[in-house]
């Protein structure tokens, strides 16, 4: 039966079978009562003195304007070795790069707003960011040289096929690593080939390898399918040493999707899982993670502790995206001006006359609309400050409306949400 | 007579990566590893 949940002020309430469960994930608390606490004034009241039923917090309200970027990233390359199946931006074995004055300029307009202490510099796809080694360790020599007082971090979202030499050199510059891969050999190979069609699974599981011998912090970044038995994938991983992995499912909204829909019936040979296969296939991982003693991250889950109004930085105009042809973009995965989703992400661009980035107000405002007290579908929903809409640009896709949402992932929400909120009060012991 | 009222701290499943810091990234991850749970694409500026 559903568990019946509704969220007031900052405390969620869940109903599970007699009882109720009152969850403050912001004070850190937890009571079970044996009565509806929104019913019996009494009970409300004890709670209210016990720290429940606060307001939000502040941070999750609704931003107007565009403040400052808090963190760049470089979307150095539409170009890719590998030739995923699922790939959400298209990128080919050919294509642009990043010019190198445009990387400088980005960084030093970035770096003159910045109003951080620590400057927080990604490489990311669109392509493979390693194929552009000479662009990130220019950059990263730029920053050391230039700005040797701020404090900096440098981020990468590799696909892990980058030479041994390379990955030593971005420990050496302690980089935030984060590989992309599926799992074992057959579902690596299967998904994420190299482009001339042989597998990679020899080479990104060596580099995991690397990465966990000497005790590095790194993460996985894996896509899993309805056909993909997600405590497997999770046991393989902790076998390789991987202590860190973030799961999403494959998202049927890529670019190129009116080809390959990847639905059940399609014929593909990876499908994107509905609602309830969501929610079995990560408890599952949970379960396998518990057991193997790694921790497991979803987008949708989060937001959980501290809430927030945006699901990204991208899409409230926080996160200063950098595509390779020049103009900042509202999300990762809408980058060139093929893509049909370029006006609504399109926030900025660069303009190398004045060698600064002229703003688009109106894209950022209307991003920023976006926010879990305004989606009409959203603004009533107990999980609306956890998952904060879902992604703007898989909603977008899905919709052809930014204010709308992506229906299977928010259902995996609200399905999920109240069962954690059960796990979590089993154990608490109420 | 109603029951007492028991609060008690809430035990996070350890196996979940969730947020401490107050940010907005949880889109693609860009491989923040610091020990905060946090995968988000740094749009927060914690000092996370």
């Amino acid at each position: 039966m559903a568990m019946i949940t509704r969220l007031v002020g900052d405390t969620f309430v869940v109903n599970d079978g007699e009882t109720y469960i009152v969850y403050s994930p912001r004070k850190s608390k937890i009571a079970r009562v044996s009565s509806d606490p929104l019913s019996d004034v009494n009970l409300c009241q004890a709670l209210r003195q016990n720290g429940f039923f606060d307001d939000v917090p502040q941070s999750v309200c609704r931003l107007c304007g565009f403040r400052d970027f808090k963190s760049l990233t470089l979307l150095l390359t539409r170009r890719c070795n590998l030739a995923c199946i699922y790939c959400y931006a298209s990128a080919r074995s050919e294509g642009t790069s990043m010019p190198i004055e445009l990387a400088h300029g980005a960084v030093r307009w970035f770096m003159a707003q910045l109003k951080e202490d620590v400057a927080r510099i990604s490489f990311h796809g669109g392509g493979e960011p390693t194929l552009e080694e000479g662009i990130i360790r220019n950059v990263v020599e730029l920053v050391e040289r230039n700005y040797p007082e701020r404090r900096r971090s440098f981020l990468i979202t590799t696909n892990g096929t980058a030479s041994r030499e390379f990955m030593e050199w971005m420990m050496s510059k302690k980089f935030g690593i984060s590989i992309s891969a599926d799992g074992p050999p057959e579902i690596q190979d299967r998904n994420r080939p190299f482009a001339n069609g042989e597998p990679s699974s020899p080479v990104v599981e060596s580099r995991i390898r690397l990465l966990a011998e000497a005790g590095y912090p790194f993460s996985i970044r894996m896509t899993y399918g309805a056909e993909d038995a997600l405590g497997g994938t999770v046991a393989y991983f902790a076998k390789l040493g991987v202590k860190k992995i973030h799961l999403e499912p494959l998202f049927p909204y890529g670019r190129e999707y009116e080809k390959i829909t990847f639905q059940p019936s399609s014929g593909s040979v990876i499908s994107a899982p509905h609602a309830d296969h969501l929610v079995s296939q990560f408890l599952e991982a949970m379960e396998v993670a518990r057991e193997l003693g790694i921790r497991i991250h979803n987008g949708h889950l989060a937001h959980l502790l501290k809430w927030s109004g945006y699901f990204c930085g991208g899409a409230s105009a926080q996160s200063m995206i950098v595509t390779q042809d020049g103009w900042l973009t509202g999300c990762l995965e809408v980058m060139d001006t093929t893509d049909a989703a370029q006006q609504p992400f399109r926030i900025g661009e660069w303009h190398p006359a004045s060698r600064s980035f002229n703003l688009n107000a109106g894209s950022i405002d209307m991003l920023q609309h976006r926010h879990a007290d305004e989606v009409p579908e959203c603004k009533r929903c107990f999980a609306r400050y956890v998952c904060a809409c879902g992604c703007a640009v898989k909603a977008y896709r899905f919709s052809g409306s930014l204010f709308r949402k992506e229906v299977q992932y928010c259902t995996f929400t609200k399905n999920l949400l109240p069962r954690l909120i059960k796990e979590i009060a089993s154990r608490s012991e109420v | 007579m109603k029951d007492e009222l028991v609060v008690k701290p809430a035990v996070v499943p350890e196996e979940l990566a969730l947020m401490n810091a107050e940010c907005v990234g949880s889109c693609q991850g860009d491989g923040c590893n610091d020990d905060t749970g946090c995968y988000g694409d740094g749009g927060c500026g914690q000092d996370c």
